[in-house]
This record gives C-alpha cells, sequence and structure tokens, in this order.
C-alpha cells in the first residue's frame, strides 16, 4: 500500500465485517490493492488487516476483518472482530453477505442494527444466488432495514463502485428486534450499569445476556456491578426456561425471517454441474475414487514434476552447470585461499549449500506444493476432504477439522502450525502441533525422501509410510487421552465448489513462496554458517563420536549419518539430502536406508518450526514436543531396525 | 461410589479395609464394605489413572426415558432415522449443551426451521437452506424432528 496518498489514517475507518468466506478479503484487495489472503474455505481471515481506500477523492482507512457467525464471539478469533468494533469511535461498517445465505446474513445484520453503528449492507455473490434461482430485492430491504443496500459480485468486480455511495449514505439501522419480556428487563437493568463505549449500551447488553464473557472483563465493571449483572442473567433465563444465547437468536430468526419472507423470490432451477460435483466429493462410495485421484494428482504434479523433473532441470543444469561454477569463479578471483574462500565455496559454504538448497531444491518443490494447495482451496475441495477423513481422525480424538493444517504440512510444517489455530480447543491445536512436528514430512523432505525410497521398491516404501502413519495413529490416540482438556463439535461448513480464479491462484502461491522464501533462507544462511562452525572447531567430529553409540550401536547405521541428523535439526529436509547423498555413494543397505528415512521423518521439527511452535504456544509446549518427538523417533527407529534384522527381512 | 460387582453404594471416605490395610491410607484400592470387591481408587493412583482415561469404559445410555417419551408422546424422531434427502422440520434440539446450540443456532437450525439430510457415511452432511454442514452423528442424533417429509420437497 502506498501510505502517502492516505494522508486521513486519523479518518474514523471503514470496517468490514460479515459471515465466513463471503468475499470480503476479495473486496478488501479491490478497494485497498492490497492483497490479502482470499480462499474458498471458511476461516480464511485470522488477522485484521488494514488498507486505504478513496470514496469520492478522500482516503479513508478500510479494515477487513475475520468472518463471525454472530457478533457475539465462540472462540479468541472471533473476538478479534468485536473487539474492532469496539476499539474503533465513529466507525462506518460495511455488512458483506452471501446474497444466497441471507437468513444468515440477516442474524448478523440484525445484531449490527443493535449497536447505532452507521450500517450499510453489500449484497455479494449475486451470481451464485442468480443461477440457485433466488432473488433478492435490495430496494426493498433498503427500506425495511434504514441503510443502503447493493449488490455485488466481487470476483467480477461488478457493483464494487457502489461501495463509495454506501460508505457516504450509511446510517444507523431504525429496525429494532422485540425480546421477550424477561430479557427486555434484563437488557434495561443491565443497561443503567454499563460505561459509555463505541457502541449502544443495549448491544453490550444483549451480548452479555448471550454469555459472554471475554466482553465483561473487557468492560471492566466493578465486582458488584458485575455481580448484579450476572444476577440480571440468571433471573431471565430461569423465566425464560431456555440458554439465553438460543433464545435470542431464535427471537432474532423469527425477525429475519420475516424480512427474508418481504425480500426473496425463488425460481426452481436445475441442479448445477459443481453442486453434482460437491456432493460426489462427499459421496460414500464414489468419494473415495475422487478422493485416491486428488491425492494421484497431487503426487504427480509436486513429488514427480516438481520434486524430480523441475528439481533436476534448476539443480543440476541452473546452479550445477551455470551459477555454481560461475559463482564460484568469482569468489576464487576476489578471495586469498583460505577462511573466506572456504565459508563462501568450501564443502559447508554459503553457495554451494545453502543457496543451491534453498533455491534450487526447496523453491521447486515447494512452489509447485503451494500452486496444487491453493487450487484445492479454492475449488471448495478441502472441506469435502476433511468429511471424508473425519472417522481416522475421530479415531485421534480429533476431527476433520485438523485435515487442513495436516495436509498444509505436507507443504510447509511451519506454517501448518501456524494454522492450527484454525482449531477449537486447545487441546487439538497442541496435538495437531504434535503430530505435525512427529510425522508429517513437509514437501521438501518429502521430495528428497520419495526420491530416494522409490529406488527401493513397493515393500521398502510400504515399511516406511506403514511405520509413519502407524505412529501418528497411536501417538495422536495416546494423547488424544493423555493431554488434558476437551474436544470440539465437528460442525464444518462446506463452501459450494467453485472454479478457482487464476489471478487468485498464482497471487495467493507468490505470497506464500515469498512467505517462505523470506523464512527459509536466513534460516538456511545461519544453519551453513553453524555448520562451517561446527566443522571448523571439529565439533562436528565430536558430536559425531558422542552419538555414534545410538546411531551405531541402536539404530545400526554408519557414523557418517550423524552428520545428516545434526543438519535434519536445521532444516528437515536439508538432513534428508544429507542421507541422500550418503545412500547415492552406496554406502547404505536397503534396510539402513529404510530405518534412517523413519527416523528423519519423526525426527525434530526444523528450527523455523520449532520457534514457530514457542511463539503459538510458548517454550514449555516447545520443550515438550522436543521430548516426546527426538525419544520416540530413536526408539522407533531402534525397534524398526532390530525387527527387520531379527527376521532378516530381504527388502 | 456405587461397587462396579453388588452395586451396593458407599462413601470412599469410610472404608472398612484401610484400617486392616498394611498399606494403610497409602493404599491406592478401595474394597467395598459389603463384599469385599477391590475397585481402584483413580483419584488417587495417577498410573490407573493414564491406563482408565488410555482404555475409557463405554459411556451408559443416558435420558433413555426421555427420548422414548419424545417418540411416544411428541411423534418425534432424531434426524439421523429420516432417509436421505427428504427436507422435515425441526421439533427441538433440547438435549443440546447450550454451546453446542449456539453454534447450530447461527446457521439458521432452530425449532421450526427447515433441514434435510444429504448423508450420513463417512460424515452426516445437513442442509439448512443455502448451508451444507458437515457434523458429527452424535450432533445428529440430537436433532429431533417431524418425521413428514415437507410438502415443497422435489
Ligand atoms: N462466485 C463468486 N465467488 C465469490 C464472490 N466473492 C468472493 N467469492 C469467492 O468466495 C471465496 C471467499 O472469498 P474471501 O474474500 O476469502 O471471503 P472472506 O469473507 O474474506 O472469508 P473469511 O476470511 O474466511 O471470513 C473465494 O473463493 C472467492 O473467490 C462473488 O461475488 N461471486
Ligand atoms: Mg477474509
Ligand atoms: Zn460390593
Amino acid at each position: 500500500m502506498d501510505y502517502q496518498t492516505t494522508t486521513a489514517i486519523d479518518d474514523p475507518p471503514v470496517i468490514l465485517v460479515g459471515n465466513p468466506n463471503v468475499g470480503k478479503s476479495v473486496i478488501f484487495g479491490a478497494l485497498t490493492g492490497r492483497y490479502v489472503a482470499v480462499s474458498n474455505y471458511p476461516g480464511t481471515t485470522v488477522e485484521v488487516a488494514r488498507g486505504a481506500f478513496t470514496p469520492n477523492g478522500h482516503s479513508r482507512p478500510l479494515i477487513d476483518t475475520p468472518g463471525i457467525q454472530s457478533i457475539v464471539p465462540f472462540s479468541d478469533d472471533e473476538r478479534v472482530t468485536r473487539d474492532i468494533l469496539l476499539d474503533n469511535q465513529s466507525a462506518i461498517v460495511v455488512q458483506v453477505i452471501d446474497t444466497k445465505n441471507l437468513r444468515r446474513g440477516m442474524l448478523i445484520a440484525l445484531e449490527l442494527a443493535e449497536t447505532g453503528l452507521p450500517l450499510a449492507i453489500c449484497l455479494n455473490m449475486a451470481d451464485e444466488a442468480e443461477a440457485r434461482g433466488i432473488r433478492v430485492d435490495a430496494p426493498r430491504l433498503a427500506d425495511l432495514l434504514g441503510v443502503p443496500v447493493i449488490s455485488t459480485v466481487a470476483t467480477q468486480r461488478a457493483g464494487l463502485s457502489g461501495i463509495s455511495g454506501l460508505v457516504e449514505e450509511a446510517q444507523t439501522a431504525n429496525y429494532a428486534t422485540v425480546f421477550a419480556e424477561p430479557i427486555e428487563e434484563a437488557v434495561t437493568v443491565i443497561s443503567q450499569l454499563l460505561p459509555e463505549t463505541a457502541i449502544s449500551s443495549r448491544s453490550l447488553a444483549l451480548m452479555l445476556l448471550a454469555g459472554d464473557e471475554s466482553l465483561l472483563e473487557r468492560l471492566g465493571l466493578s465486582e458488584y456491578d458485575e455481580s448484579l449483572i450476572e444476577e440480571a442473567r440468571e433471573g431471565a433465563e430461569q423465566a425464560v426456561g431456555q440458554p439465553l444465547r438460543f433464545a435470542i437468536n431464535r427471537q432474532r430468526l423469527q425477525r429475519a425471517e420475516a424480512i427474508l419472507d418481504a425480500v426473496i423470490a425463488r425460481t426452481p432451477v436445475k441442479r448445477s454441474v459443481a453442486a453434482a460435483l460437491g456432493q460426489w466429493a462427499v459421496h460414500p462410495v464414489v468419494g473415495w475414487p475422487i478422493l485416491l485421484l486428488v491425492l494421484y494428482a497431487l503426487y504427480r504434479f509436486v513429488g514427480v514434476f516438481g520434486a524430480g523433473t523441475l528439481v533436476d532441470l534448476i539443480e543440476s543444469r541452473l546452479f550445477g552447470e551455470l551459477i555454481n561454477p560461475w559463482l564460484t569463479g568469482i569468489v576464487n578471483q576476489l578471495t586469498p585461499p583460505g577462511l573466506i574462500r572456504d565459508f563462501l565455496v568450501g564443502e559447508y559454504g554459503l553457495f554451494p549449500v545453502a543457496l543451491t538448497y534453498s533455491f534450487a531444491i526447496v523453491l521447486p518443490i515447494v512452489g509447485t506444493f503451494f500452486l496444487a494447495f491453493s487450487l484445492l482451496e479454492d475449488s471448495g475441495y478441502l472441506p469435502r476432504l476433511a468429511v471424508m477423513l473425519d472417522r481416522a481422525f475421530r479415531w485421534m480424538g480429533l476431527n476433520g477439522k485438523a485435515v487442513l493444517p495436516m495436509i498444509l504440512g505436507l507443504g510447509c510444517d511451519t506454517m501448518a502450525t501456524m494454522t492450527t489455530r484454525i482449531l477449537e480447543t486447545r487441546k487439538e491445536r497442541i496435538q495437531v502441533t504434535l503430530l505435525l512436528a512427529l510425522g508429517v514430512p513437509c514437501s521438501a523432505q518429502l521430495g528428497v525422501i520419495l526420491g530416494m525410497i522409490a529406488g527401493l521398491g513397493a515393500a521398502a516404501t510400504a515399511i516406511w509410510a506403514g511405520v509413519i502413519v502407524g505412529t501418528l495413529l497411536v501417538v495422536g490416540y495416546l494423547s488424544a487421552r493423555l493431554l488434558p482438556g476437551e474436544r470440539s463439535d465437528f460442525i464444518l461448513e462446506l463452501p459450494p465448489m467453485r472454479l478457482p480464479a487464476l489471478g487468485n491462484i498464482a497471487l495467493k502461491t507468490a505470497a506464500r513462496m515469498e512467505w517462505y522464501l523470506k523464512e527459509v533462507v536466513p534460516v538456511f544462511v545461519v544453519g551453513t554458517a553453524a555448520l562451517f562452525v561446527l566443522d571448523r572447531l571439529n565439533i562436528l567430529g565430536l558430536l559425531q563420536r558422542l552419538m555414534s553409540p545410538l546411531i551405531v550401536g541402536w539404530l545400526g547405521l554408519p557414523a557418517t549419518v550423524t552428520d545428516a541428523f545434526l543438519v535434519g535439526f536445521l532444516r528437515r529436509d536439508y538432513g534428508a539430502a544429507g542421507l541422500f547423498a550418503i545412500a547415492r555413494d552406496g554406502s547404505l543397505d536397503t534396510v539402513q536406508i529404510v530405518v534412517s528415512l523413519v527416523v528423519i521423518t519423526l525426527f525434530m521439527p526444523c528450527i523455523a518450526n520449532l520457534l514457530m511452535i514457542v511463539k503459538e504456544y510458548g517454550g514449555r509446549t516447545a520443550i515438550a514436543v522436543t521430548a516426546v518427538v527426538f525419544p520416540l523417533a530413536f526408539l522407533i527407529g531402534g525397534a524398526l531396525n532390530f525387527i527387520l534384522r531379527a527376521f532378516a527381512v530381504v527388502l | 461410589m456405587q461397587c462396579q460387582l453388588c452395586g451396593y453404594e458407599f462413601e470412599v471416605t469410610s472404608l472398612v479395609c484401610h484400617t486392616n490395610c498394611p498399606l494403610g491410607s497409602h493404599c491406592n484400592l478401595i474394597c467395598c464394605p459389603h463384599c469385599g470387591y477391590q475397585a481402584v481408587d483413580e483419584s488417587r493412583s495417577k498410573l490407573a489413572g493414564w491406563i482408565g482415561r488410555i482404555f475409557p469404559a463405554r459411556a451408559r445410555p443416558e435420558n433413555a426415558g426421555d427420548r422414548a417419551r419424545k417418540v411416544m408422546e411428541e411423534k418425534l424422531v432424531p434426524l439421523s432415522h429420516i432417509p436421505d434427502g427428504a427436507e422435515v422440520e425441526v421439533g427441538t434440539l433440547d438435549e443440546m449443551p447450550a454451546r453446542r446450540l449456539a453454534r447450530l443456532s447461527v446457521f439458521g437450525l432452530l425449532p421450526g426451521s427447515w433441514v434435510t439430510l444429504v448423508q450420513r457415511t463417512p460424515a452426516p452432511v445437513i442442509r439448512i437452506g443455502e448451508t451444507e454442514l458437515a457434523l458429527s452423528t452424535e450432533i445428529l442424533d440430537q436433532i429431533w424432528v417431524h418425521p413428514e417429509a415437507s410438502p415443497h420437497a422435489p
């Protein structure tokens, strides 16, 4: 964003609010020219994005918020949106609604009407509503609510120019929901106890009645006032005879239905191809071949094309024959033989190791993965994959929602660890974080592993995959029962299948690759430097000797493998690549390769992943995860070695 | 607690067996004062607590009587008993914990709204208006509906 033209950044902001997956981020991007993540998956936006847009020649701040089902939050991330509304004095709210799901939009609109904030409504996805034979009378809706309403198709930029007008004309809605007598009485009592805030005290009182604990904390009332509120709440709940939040929503929904009856017209239409595809994708029979097909396509594209063809091309041709010899030549000319030259182009040198790995091996693999993942995401297949795999995850005390971070982990565990936020309970987040760190190989590592194992035949591949999947299942099962905390309900919205927009796919893949490079290249450089120092000071040799009883005696591997394991600390794929080099020399037999691959897959997460765990869950969790992963990797590797040797398995 | 063998109800604090037991109050077992059956006191033995959590006992069916009454008197059935594809009206959701109720209500699932069971395996999928939701079988079982299909179903 260009900050120089945004002179009036202190102006009251315009806030985009609405259900998940209704197109808020597309609209934000179109208005500000700033790219924010967009995907066909509810809950894409997890952090607030700010930008500026210029309605009628006057620049204003624009805020994109995480999607909500209600302004009374169910979880920590949904609180973000409510807090934005509380924190911004005299903000203008533009609610984005999915036209075909007007009922759900109205539930939020009625809540927003109560806040007293200036409101305007953007009925987005008009194209999809049309295709389903749903027509909404926008002027009539505007009349009923007393706020301006426009109809848009954000992905085609249709109608978006009307948003400037919306902002001008936004006003407090004149449509109120009247609740049952006991609730209204409680609202009156509580309203008098509340401090002045950006939003009306009636709205705050209703949120408190709905049981919003986090709001109560924020308001900072005296203990006495809090007890009065609690008393009013309990009184009302008893009088109503239902959980209050349910009763309130019920009355709002009745109100919404009345509006819907007045503004919606339906015409019967034939079921679309996308709808049929969406149903096949979760079909108890047809769903499985589709799933296998998707996984196979993913493997062909990332594993064969990315990790094979592209890496070959870039690593051996571009880097091996052109860039590295050229860089080595320059360095040799500019520096005298010795420390600096070795540091730059020696065995553990910056150019041949760090740069080659990050740009020639990791980049093509990760790039193809992110591209494939974005396609899956925007098509709407991912939530359907969650439905197919729900049962397996249920066994591990999780549910289908955990599929998304696990699949993303196949791309990059660090990024996946960050997305564990979409899970509802802390227990589930930590469980998935543990499983990711333990046994989900990231695409760069997976590429190298598949390359190594492909030459060994089906039996070796099956043993490797079986041990990894088995470990994940057992650790999942045990952690579900041993970790304190609860599991969440499985309630997952299935967005419609859509044809992905290529522009968005390209932007998203580029944005993810940029993020990845920013994160990976420094780690590579630091890691290579650390290795160089360790090597120079002969600490590498010392560590090798220290670890050799474990490596040689217990795992039955040659001592040189220690190197690869140590490097695996820095990046998992880095370690796998080291193994690859050793195996290529012919110094490992098949059993040794399988054992070492199992260990390096289960082994520690890379440093970046570990740091992400610290950032998201704190140092103690990171240490606990390490304390589980590290011994377990060696335990299982050793046991596998023992079993394969004892039964003299020939692979 | 209740003895798992004979069903005798007793207070864990008034344990006869601890007085004769060589381990005294360090003993992790509870003996039934009626028949002498020994059960592990999971609040005292950490290890037993962990093992108990790894192999959880099957939960007993609760509120069976209440569910029978709904079927007999209110002529309601759980959504899990409705054929796939039929659109039916929600009768009551009174068995749901408040949090689950609130989460479903924002999707428009409330008594009086119309819902379709799209499929039941590999995970149940329901449709409310234009919203498709995947949920667990357990939740499906708590959605009580009027079994007559709607007139405006396809
Ligand atoms: N057909 C159609 N698709 C749209 C339209 N607007 C957005 N989309 C698609 O809807 C999906 C969701 O868009 P987002 O902008 O990520 O939605 P969001 O409201 O920011 O969602 P969260 O961040 O999850 O709350 C994407 O796949 C968009 O391409 C529209 O007008 N028509
Ligand atoms: Mg968004
Ligand atoms: Zn007994």
